[in-house]
């Protein structure tokens, strides 16, 4: 089969050079999901204006420090849309200042929002859409069919949120047709993997980004329910032929081969290579490093707002490096492509205060997508 | 393999390394000294497991009920560490004295009757431009003067600039001097030229230290910083991710050739936040002593044949080469630091080296004969 006769992945942006500077804008959630990250759901923490400002100020005349060529503006939660107007002001004071200082991102800058969904037809949301429509990248959380998606992404009390978003997220992909959704697999969603990507797919959304979570949530056999999943979404996809318009991030070439400990060595995670700011002012290499996003040990702060990097604590993260954080199983592994993880999820599990431990939680997991990813490539007449 | 334990007389012993004294306020400020018991079940530990026993005295004397503890019951012990005023009165010159510089450091000096060992000089940054002074008197009578900077962290470029002045000065002065004496040794820079590899502090890995509270620690400086942060005691201890102070698991040590750094695992956890990454201090502070020694080999007075080359280098930060302005390929910069590495090899011929790779593992000849034999063959994915 030509290449040319199925969907492939989405590029990134810039080729995934750019920088990415997140804003928690707010720590607050009007869903409960229970694999959520984020330890203490809840709290009413939000950003201020001048805090960003600062934070604004300290980048853009810092350009030492944020060489790239490109920036992302992103802004996250709990759920950001909550503070839309603050997300207006920060997002006009970082377009403003780009133009004053004449900086190389003004002519080079996206906005991306990763929301819940239900405040996503607000008029003051919408308006701020279409204001930026040429620079925004939005994502909306649909995690499949709507019993997945109820399984995990509910209310504080426990009502399911499909229904309520679902609405919102056809008129997502009425205004983006490209729209993407972000699905995460844990442990009580095996069973509705397939029909959730399938639904997904019915729905308008050609490429389904989907990953297992990286914590330690997976048991004896997981996998092998797992694997039944993909193989019957590989069936399903071949058999209709729905490889010609819709890809799913599961399957992907490149995956399930062993890496050289040379050449292969990048780290998988941005974490370092990315500035997250708390509501607080704080600075993070990424905003699972965060308090509220970590379980067992303490923050990792990296600067402040005020203060600006401490480029010490930057180091580490520059010198991360595949083989620099795997035993040798991970090194050797034959199927290592593909493997990933989180830093801050090795870090939390670390036996020490360190993020040069990798967590192997995922493993099993991944083995059984490099299965079933075979079986895909397999029948579709190009083995990888 | 642990082959030392330090112990800690009392929470009044001084600092002798790069740790500054105001972490000595986290102490209670009351004269904690270790029991009798514990100093016996330790002895006997020791000499139960071919350990030894290094006990560290500052100001405390060790009355002869203390010494008969270890009479009968350790493998070896040694009684180390004078500081200020019991350096005064110590006449055993193996001993290690330790000066903190202050107002009676010349008094002190001008008091010593005997030639020691070993002199360690704790110097603060205010007094970097008397290093030279103070050397000039103390190489008088000691055979090795290690000068320890306390307040490393806080260095800026204003105090490498000094230091690098005060070193060229040295230079000249000891080039002219180090026919005149014996033999003598200055930590900073004859270290790095007697050394062909690194001098580690190896705190973690063949030495730990326990406290007067019967805890454990991987060096004094973890006890003063936090006793709550210790890895057990005398009677079971376990380091979590002991690997990770071993030196094949620094990144970033590994492409350096400071043999004379001690990478002080105190200063990596404290100030970059993982114990194998040094500060950008630690590294810069390394280079310019490693360039120092390269200059003083350049004197018509040494005899170059003595010594093993030392190559110029245009960074003083080897991140430099990863993510810094110096950022070169993975092909390049494997080329350069293989080409560092390896300058103490420089004269011997290729098959004593090939011989010597076998007899340590003959299956990296193996290794060797894939990467250079099958060239370099890849696909797109970097597999061959």
């Amino acid at each position: 089969m030509d290449k040319e006769n199925y969907l492939d992945k989405p590029q990134q942006w810039k080729e995934g050079r750019a920088l990415t500077i997140t804003f928690i804008v707010t720590e607050d959630c009007q869903l409960r999901c229970k694999y959520c990250y984020i330890q203490k759901k809840g709290n009413n923490n939000k950003m201020s204006l001048y805090i960003a400002k600062t934070s604004i100020d300290y980048i853009l005349k810092n350009n030492v420090l944020f060489p790239e060529q490109s920036v992302i503006i992103e802004f996250v939660g709990g759920e950001p849309l909550l503070e839309i107007e603050l997300i207006e002001q920060i997002s006009d004071y970082f377009k403003t200042q780009m133009f004053l200082l004449d900086h190389p991102w003004f002519n080079s800058y996206r906005i991306n929002i990763s929301t819940n969904g239900l405040l996503y037809n607000d008029k003051n949301v919408q308006r701020y859409i279409m204001k930026n429509k040429y620079h925004i990248n939005l994502t909306i959380s649909l995690d499949g069919n709507k019993e997945k998606h109820d399984l995990q992404r509910v209310f504080p009390d426990g009502e399911g949120s499909y229904l309520k978003i679902i609405g919102n997220f056809i008129l997502f992909l009425n205004q983006f047709t490209d729209g993407r959704t972000k699905v995460t697999v844990s442990k009580l969603d095996i069973p509705h993997v397939a029909d959730s990507v399938l639904h997904l797919f019915s729905l308008g959304v050609k490429f389904v980004d989907i990953n297992c979570v990286f914590e330690d949530v997976w048991e004896i056999k997981d996998d092998l329910l797992f694997e039944e999943q993909l193989i019957k979404l590989a069936d399903e996809i071949i058999d209709k032929k729905m490889y010609i318009n819709y890809s799913c991030s599961f399957f992907d070439k490149t995956i399930g081969k062993p890496m050289d400990s040379f050449y292969d060595n990048e780290n998988w995670c941005g974490a370092g290579k990315m500035l997250a700011i708390d509501p607080r002012g704080g600075f993070y290499p990424c905003l699972r490093f965060i308090q509220y996003s970590l379980k067992n040990r303490k923050e990792k702060l990296i600067g402040d707002a005020i203060n600006g990097i401490n480029t010490n604590k930057l180091r580490p993260f520059k010198l991360l490096s595949r083989t620099a954080q795997s035993d040798h199983e991970c090194v050797t592994c034959s199927v290592a492509r593909g493997c990933a993880w989180c830093q801050a999820e090795n870090y939390d599990c670390a036996k020490s205060n360190t993020i040069f431990e990798r967590s192997k939680s995922i493993c099993k997991m991944h083995k059984a997508r490099v299965r079933a990813n075979n079986y895909y490539w397999s029948k579709i007449g190009e083995p990888v | 393999m642990i082959k030392t334990i330090n112990i800690l007389f009392s929470n009044q012993v001084s600092l002798y390394c790069y740790n500054s004294n105001n972490i000595l306020k986290t102490v209670n400020n009351t004269n904690l000294i270790i029991s009798k018991a514990l100093l016996k079940d330790i002895s006997i530990f020791g000499l139960k497991n071919n350990i030894h026993l290094n006990l560290l005295l500052s100001d405390n004397y060790l009355s002869e009920e203390h010494k008969s503890i270890f009479k009968n019951n350790s493998y070896s012990v040694t009684y180390k560490l004078a500081h200020n005023k019991l350096a005064h009165n110590i006449d055993d010159t193996s001993s290690i004295l330790v000066y903190d510089l202050s107002d009676e450091f010349d008094f002190l000096l001008s008091k010593r009757p005997i030639k020691y060992s070993n002199m360690v000089i704790r110097i603060t940054k205010n007094r970097l431009n008397s290093i030279l002074d103070i050397f000039s008197k103390v190489i008088e009578i000691a055979d090795r003067v290690n000068f320890i900077h306390v307040d490393l962290p806080e260095y800026t470029s204003s105090e490498f600039d000094v230091y690098k002045k005060q070193l060229e000065q040295i230079s000249d002065y000891l080039s002219h001097k180090i026919f005149a004496l014996n033999y003598m040794e200055l930590n900073f820079l004859t270290d790095r030229l007697l050394l062909f590899n690194h001098n580690n502090c190896n705190a973690g890995i063949d030495h730990i230290t326990v406290g007067p509270n019967g805890k454990c620690y991987i060096c004094p400086a973890f006890y003063y910083d936090n006793p709550e942060n210790n890895f057990g005691d005398i009677y079971d201890w376990e380091i979590p991710n002991t690997h990770l102070y071993e030196f094949e698991n620094c990144p970033l040590c590994k492409m350096c050739d400071c043999y004379q750094c001690k990478r002080c695992i105190y200063l990596n956890l404290t100030l970059t936040g993982d114990v194998n990454i040094p500060s950008k201090q630690q590294c810069v502070l390394s280079h310019i002593e490693r360039n120092a020694s390269m200059k003083l080999l350049e004197n018509e007075f040494i005899n170059k044949n003595d010594f093993y080359p030392i190559y110029e280098l245009d960074y003083l930060d080897p991140l430099d080469l990863i993510k810094g302005t110096k950022s070169i390929s993975l092909d390049d910069r494997a080329k350069h630091v293989a080409n560092i590495l390896s300058a103490p090899l420089k004269n011997y011929n290729k098959m004593d080296i090939i011989e010597a790779i076998y007899k340590i593992e003959p299956m990296m000849l193996t290794k060797i004969k894939e990467i250079l034999c099958n060239g370099n063959v890849r696909d797109s994915n970097g597999i061959r």
